[in-house]
């Protein structure tokens, strides 16, 4: 229970104003942002009018699907325009790209674009906040984060082994329902997240389920670190405790990831595995047995040929 | 994986067997998602240039007319032995593939509504007969290890097909494109049936070979009788009733999104190769998933994933109404989304029947699993979705409506899977 009060204080946190997200949906009416006006985060605009007058300014981005925008003031991330009508006036400022889907656009001669201005329909939502973090791949930071994990997953394989042992185990040995199942929670998670993101109101919530997704992640490799490591020692015939196999097996898994061109395609299908085996086994904590009937071995014999006789 | 047992084993009767009974049935529902769902509007629309509430109605016929007619059949199979005989069933099936490809041949001179009429009543009549004679060949072809295996390459090869070929979903095309599939497929089936009858051919060898595999349990007692413990038939019932809702949903929705130019023509309908490619690869590689899953795990599951994938491309395909101007595209996101679903819940009408029944029952279950939960429900549904759209009813309050009945069967779902169970089933 105490868990899940964390995860919900996690989350009043960052709903709250100026938290790590915050926006602000315009659906009807018309809204004027006087001189002096900051808005925090981004700013989504369906339909109704919204005026920004010369000296307010927007901290993050603007999404316009609809409605009717006149920008006279500074604008820090994107403008992104789908829909609606668009005036960029002689004082409008607009930090990042200016993204051109649909719509109508009438633009000041004075008004500045610093970013390039970019022609198509996609809709860049503010997932950004996800991917931070992810950027790094030189060689020192992605060691770093090895040892972390591999730290992390030492404390887990001393303290609660048998859930890890369990994950992991079945994502070596049950590898192709695990692929199976993790291919179809890959396709449906990115929907949903967009879908949640889309309502705006569940961006916050978006960002919880995408950390505990890193969360998740981690917990899940630091499981096949750990038969790494212990596949590793029997192979060196190097007896070492649950802890070490660990911490070696993750540090060896990670810096694979880094491989070039191989890397990539070792950690989505590790990714993939992973998500699988933690659905079928309930994050190690139910071992998962298939149907002997049905997936065990049957007798060679009982599938050759009838014999002749038979057929009168 | 008992084919692999088989082909080691060199046993090439009962590996062919397999092919046999894949291209039976991938051509077989081929048919049916293109020249019956699509071809058959098209007709009645453009061709006869009827209102959408007659050609309404015409499908409401074909749906109780094929429903009633595979019952009977069923029933009747059961009665006289034909389900446990193999040769009879492929006769039947022959006989109801050369009146298809009658019909297919003629079906673009029909002249006027009350010609259409009689069309699909002969057309219900041999559907009708199909369903039990076709679905029942599962006891004698296809072990029960294999069955989601099967089920998956079935549901590949006849969405791929749709997505990638169909082409422009008009009668004259289809008519065109399925007679090239039919009448070699015809030819084929012809020729396996008359050397069987003759006695001494290596074919008559072969289908006495696949007509004994049912004698063994591996073929005969289907997965969902051998567990101890459970209700069979209130299971079955259950699983009926599911399947009728999938079925339901899918249609009341499909229908109405194929009849909406900005949500089709980038997709199923796109003139490039490249998003029907998609669409189709989409489609396969969720068959194989859904082989994998219908192997390894509860059926249950199975049915969480498709009432949850439903909900979520309604929901999808309901913002992007809402939400996105006109103008605006969509990305094959949702269309891919709709094709994993779709994939899911035919693998799982492949071979939940068949893991019902035993080689005496298997007529009977497959009729009434078949015609009560698919046919009706495509094709009421079909009915209803035309008479939505001819009523005015918006393409959002449509969508929303599918959405909201995806939700409810997925709760449903939920409840009864919390609902305290005496025996726990294994995931």
């Amino acid at each position: 229970m105490r868990r899940w009060l964390w995860l919900v204080c996690l989350l009043l946190l960052t709903g709250c104003d100026d938290g790590l997200y915050s926006g602000t949906l315009i659906f009807n009416g018309d809204h004027t942002f006087m001189p002096g006006t900051r808005l925090p985060g981004d700013v989504f605009v369906r339909a109704g009018t919204a005026e920004f007058a010369p000296g307010s300014r927007v901290a993050g981005s603007i999404y316009m699907l609809g409605g009717s925008l006149a920008v006279n003031g500074t604008i820090d991330g994107d403008l992104a325009l789908l829909g609606g009508r668009l005036v960029l006036g002689p004082q409008a400022e607009v930090g990042g790209d200016l993204r051109l889907g649909g719509g109508e656009i009438e633009q000041a001669a004075t008004a500045v674009i610093h970013g390039q201005v970019v022609s198509g329909n996609g809709v860049e939502l503010p997932l950004d906040t996800l991917a931070q973090g992810q950027s790094g791949d030189d060689t020192l930071r992605a060691l770093s984060a090895a040892l972390l994990l591999a730290g992390f997953g030492a404390l887990l394989a001393r303290r609660q082994s048998r859930p890890l042992i369990t994950l992991g185990q079945t994502a070596v040995e049950q590898p192709l329902v695990s692929a199976a199942l993790g291919l179809l929670l890959l396709l449906v998670l990115p929907a949903l997240l967009v879908m949640m993101a889309f309502t705006v109101i569940l961006i916050p919530l978006v960002i919880v389920l995408g950390l505990l997704l890193l969360l998740l992640l981690g917990y899940g490799l630091t499981a096949v670190g750990y038969q790494l490591g212990t596949w590793l020692s029997h192979k060196l015939n190097r007896p070492v405790t649950p802890a070490w196999a660990a911490f070696i097996g993750s540090v060896v898994l990670l810096m694979s990831f880094e491989l070039p061109y191989l890397g990539g395609g070792l950690l989505a299908g590790t990714a993939v595995l992973l998500l699988g085996a933690m659905l079928l086994t309930r994050l190690g904590l139910r071992p998962y047995t298939p149907d002997p009937a049905i997936t065990g071995a049957a007798d060679p014999a009982s599938y050759a040929r009838r014999p002749q006789k038979d057929v009168s | 994986m008992d084919l692999i047992c088989y082909l080691r084993a060199r046993n090439w009767p009962a590996a062919a067997g397999y092919g046999l009974f894949i291209g039976m049935m991938a051509v077989g529902y081929f048919y049916n998602v293109t020249f019956i769902q699509l071809g058959l509007v098209d007709l009645g629309m453009r061709g006869l240039a009827m209102s959408r509430a007659a050609v309404a109605a015409h499908m409401a016929v074909l749906a109780l007319v094929t429903a009633v007619t595979a019952l009977i059949t069923g029933w009747g199979m059961q009665r006289s032995g034909w389900s446990t005989r193999l040769e009879r069933k492929l006769q039947l099936a022959l006989a109801v593939v050369v009146v298809q490809t009658g019909l297919t041949a003629v079906a673009p001179h029909i002249p006027h509504p009350t010609a259409l009429l009689g069309w699909i009543l002969i057309c219900s009549l041999a559907l009708g007969v199909g369903v039990p004679a076709t679905f029942s060949l599962t006891t004698d072809l296809i072990p029960v290890r294999d069955r989601g295996y099967v089920a998956a390459a079935i549901t590949a090869v006849a969405y791929f097909l749709a997505a990638v070929f169909a082409g422009s979903w008009q009668i004259e095309a289809l008519s065109r494109l399925l007679l090239r599939l039919m009448l070699p497929g015809t030819a084929v089936l012809a020729a396996i049936v008359l050397l069987a009858a003759s006695g001494r051919t290596f074919v008559a060898r072969w289908v006495w070979e696949l007509g004994q595999n049912q004698r063994e349990a591996r073929f005969s007692h289907g997965r969902f009788l051998r567990r101890a413990g459970g209700h069979p038939r209130r299971r079955y019932w259950g699983f009926v009733a599911l399947m009728f809702g999938i079925f339901f949903i899918d249609s009341l929705g499909f229908l109405r999104i194929i009849d909406t130019p900005i949500l089709v023509d980038g997709a199923w309908q796109a003139t490039a190769l490249t998003p029907r490619l998609t669409i189709g690869a989409a489609h396969v590689a969720a068959a194989l998933v859904a082989g994998v899953l219908y192997t390894h795990l509860n059926e249950r599951h199975l049915f969480f994933w498709v009432f949850g994938i439903f909900a979520l491309t309604h929901l999808t395909y309901t913002f992007r109404v809402w939400l996105l101007p006109e103008t605006t595209s969509l990305s094959l996101g949702a269309p891919t989304l709709y094709a994993t679903a779709v994939s899911l819940y035919t693998v799982l009408n492949f071979a939940l029947w068949a893991d019902f029944s035993t080689p005496q029952t298997i007529s009977r279950n497959t009729a009434v699993g078949v015609a009560l939960s698919g046919w009706a429900a495509t094709f009421i549904s079909t009915a209803l979705a035309i008479q939505w759209q001819s009523s005015g009813l918006a393409l959002e309050t449509h969508l929303r409506a599918v959405n909201a009945l995806a939700q409810v069967f997925l709760l449903l779902l939920l409840g009864a899977a919390l609902w305290p169970h005496p025996a726990k089933e294994r995931l």
